[in-house]
């Protein structure tokens, strides 16, 4: 139990201490006494950190809605003749550096944040996607033909025993591609999308470490704090319990 | 999909580099037989898609899908050249939806038809191998020479060479490093369980952090250590600049190989081991001709997450001027330039795509006849 409490007061502590910018500055101070300037001022980090969740929960909510229905669409009979199709495309597409279709949107819609959210969504739309099929063709065959024995229609079946049954691994990828988003998200600073990248390319062009680190250990410790969180959920919600129920 | 890629903008043209683009649809550049030629390829792969299964069907499906291509490109070439003519100097063309739709459909079609397919692994790669071939070829006939990114590349042919060096030699350097030390890393958590928890928090807390993030971190501490010890500085080791690329990069590459390591042992059945020295082995023996050739797959999967992963990680240094590939993109979005964008993008995709496949196959090649699931 103990265990459990050390990360999100860590967490909690670091949040603190970076997000109030009094508190900070001091830090930044006492760690960098030969910059002169080590707050970045011209936009609070406050914001910028809402802005980096904002972007990463947005194209988060909308990559998991389209993965699992689109894993839902090709595991059903009509849309079986895509599966192998939709499968290749998307394990070639995830060689692709997040990188590289980040920059890509540019051409394609432009700067700001629309092209963040879109290069977001279609690269995290993969790893949920992939553990969508996974989970679906892993349920045996005699547990669907179980369900269609009680009397079960094909989208009680979905509801009431594919998607449960699967909701570990698709859980897993949507956690995959939080946390990718994250990382992406910070690049983001680059074609214009705000969030916390942009404190760190400003603190790189302007050689200002203190203006790095601030960003860099901000985007760090939301990386870490959400993928502790979606840790806990799974280990909540797929207790042993559940996995016997499997 | 391929009706609706011809009646989508298929080309556009600009007078010079910054200006806005003019898109041109198929039909409205001047091509004369091309448009027509297309669109019986398309209208043939409908009319194949209509009629059902079986070999011959799924050959005549790859025929269309190459086809659509070999004719694709050629449009797209003869189409720059009536766009930029002589009264244009600096003009200059570049593929927009259209062509990119008729792409896809290639992929879809010829990909969709193979995979299903009983081809020999020599043919189905050959397949593959038709479409990049065509570009190469147009590339190095100078036909592709109109188009805005071909003109981009051949802007910086110098830079660009060393740059693609940098970055190989960046993203091989640090999964060189991240093996020599992910391999033992992974052993020491399987063979010492006092080690496994802390090692696999160490490799996955590092994994999560975003990689500009960790470019940053490492930024302070190296500039510190550079300015404390005049040996240091003296070997080149900056707070930016390759040492933090190449310490950060280590770092990320770590996670599969140290994963990888500690799953191929303990994937190991115990009985296999002891039916090994059963059979008189000795431990060298066990590990020569047991344990090896069942873990070295597995390794190098992992070797092969964390390669395609550093090639796209690279990209990112460029932001604290270690060079790479990097360079050009994150030009290309300064100057808002979609071209240069586009030319430094492709490269790193393809590379990342090349590895990917290329290690595919040597672990393929590795895997003990009784391991494997399906041939390569």
């Amino acid at each position: 139990m103990k265990r459990h409490i050390v990360p999100p007061l860590l967490f909690g502590l670091a949040l603190v201490v970076l997000l109030n910018a009094d508190l900070l500055e001091v830090v930044l101070r006492q760690l960098f006494p030969a910059v002169r300037e080590v707050m970045y001022t011209r936009i609070p980090l406050i914001d910028l950190f809402r802005e980096h969740v904002v972007m990463v929960l947005v194209s988060s909510a909308i990559a998991t809605a389209l993965g699992v229905s689109l894993g839902v669409c090709v595991t059903r009979p009509p849309g079986r003749d895509f599966l192998t199709v939709v499968q290749g495309l998307s394990s070639l597409a995830q060689t692709f550096p997040p990188v590289a279709v980040l920059a890509l949107a540019v051409p394609a819609v432009g700067f700001g944040f629309r092209p963040t959210i879109i290069a977001l969504v279609v690269y995290s739309v993969l790893p949920i996607l992939n553990n969508t099929i996974a989970g679906m063709e892993a349920i045996p065959r005699e547990l669907t033909d179980a369900s269609r024995g009680i009397g079960m229609t094909p989208l009680q079946i979905l509801f009431f025993s594919e998607l449960p049954l699967s909701a570990r691994v698709i859980a897993a990828g949507v956690r995959t591609s939080v946390i990718i988003n994250v990382g992406t998200a910070t690049i983001g600073a680059v074609v214009g999308a705000g969030g916390l990248g942009v404190v760190i390319v400003a603190g790189l062009v302007r050689d200002n470490i203190a203006f790095v680190v601030s960003g860099a250990a901000a985007a760090a410790v939301l990386a870490l704090s959400l993928d502790w969180l979606f840790g806990r959920l799974e280990t909540l919600f797929f207790s042993p319990r559940a996995r016997v129920a499997r | 999909m391929g009706g609706v890629a011809l009646l989508l903008p298929f080309i556009e043209f600009k007078p010079n580099r910054v200006a806005e683009g003019e898109a041109f649809h198929l039909w409205s550049i001047g091509l004369t037989w091309e448009p027509w030629l297309l669109a019986a390829i398309v209208l043939t792969a409908l009319l194949l898609g209509l009629s059902g299964e079986g070999p011959r069907v799924r050959a005549g499906k790859v025929a269309v899908g190459i086809a659509l291509f070999a004719a694709t490109l050629p449009a797209a070439l003869r189409a720059g050249l009536i766009l930029v003519t002589d009264q244009t100097p600096f003009g200059r063309v570049g593929p927009v939806s259209g062509f990119w739709v008729l792409v896809l459909a290639t992929f879809l079609i010829v990909e969709g038809s193979l995979r299903t397919a009983r081809y020999s692994p020599l043919l189905k790669g050959a397949i593959r191998a038709l479409p990049p071939t065509i570009v190469i070829l147009a590339l190095a006939t100078g036909g592709l020479d109109s188009f805005a990114m071909v003109q981009e590349y051949v802007n910086r042919a110098d830079r660009f060479s060393q740059e693609l060096v940098t970055h190989l030699r960046l993203a091989a350097g640090a999964v060189l490093a991240a093996v020599t030390a992910g391999v033992p890393l992974g052993l020491l958590a399987w063979k010492r369980r006092a080690f496994e928890r802390p090692v696999f928090a160490a490799v996955n807390t590092i994994q999560t952090v975003p990689s500009l993030a960790l470019f940053g971190l490492m930024i302070a501490p190296l500039a510190l250590l550079s300015r404390q010890f005049p040996l240091l500085r003296a070997m080149g080791v900056q707070g930016i600049g390759t040492a933090p690329a190449l310490i950060a990069l280590t770092l990320y590459a770590l996670l599969p190989i140290v994963r990888n390591t500690y799953t191929s042992l303990s994937v190991i059945p115990d009985a296999v081991i002891e039916a090994g020295s059963g059979m008189g082995m000795n431990r060298y023996q066990l590990l020569r001709l047991v344990e090896a050739p069942l873990s070295i797959p597995i390794i190098l999967s992992g070797i092969r997450t964390s390669v395609v992963q550093a090639i796209g990680n690279t990209t990112v240094a460029a932001l604290i001027g270690a060079g790479g590939l990097g360079v050009f993109v994150f030009q290309g979005l300064g100057q808002a330039a979609p071209d240069l964008i586009v030319m430094g993008v492709i490269p790193i995709i393809v590379l990342a795509v090349l590895v990917d496949r290329g290690l595919a196959v040597l672990i393929a090649l590795v895997t003990p006849a009784g391991l494997r699931k399906d041939p390569p």
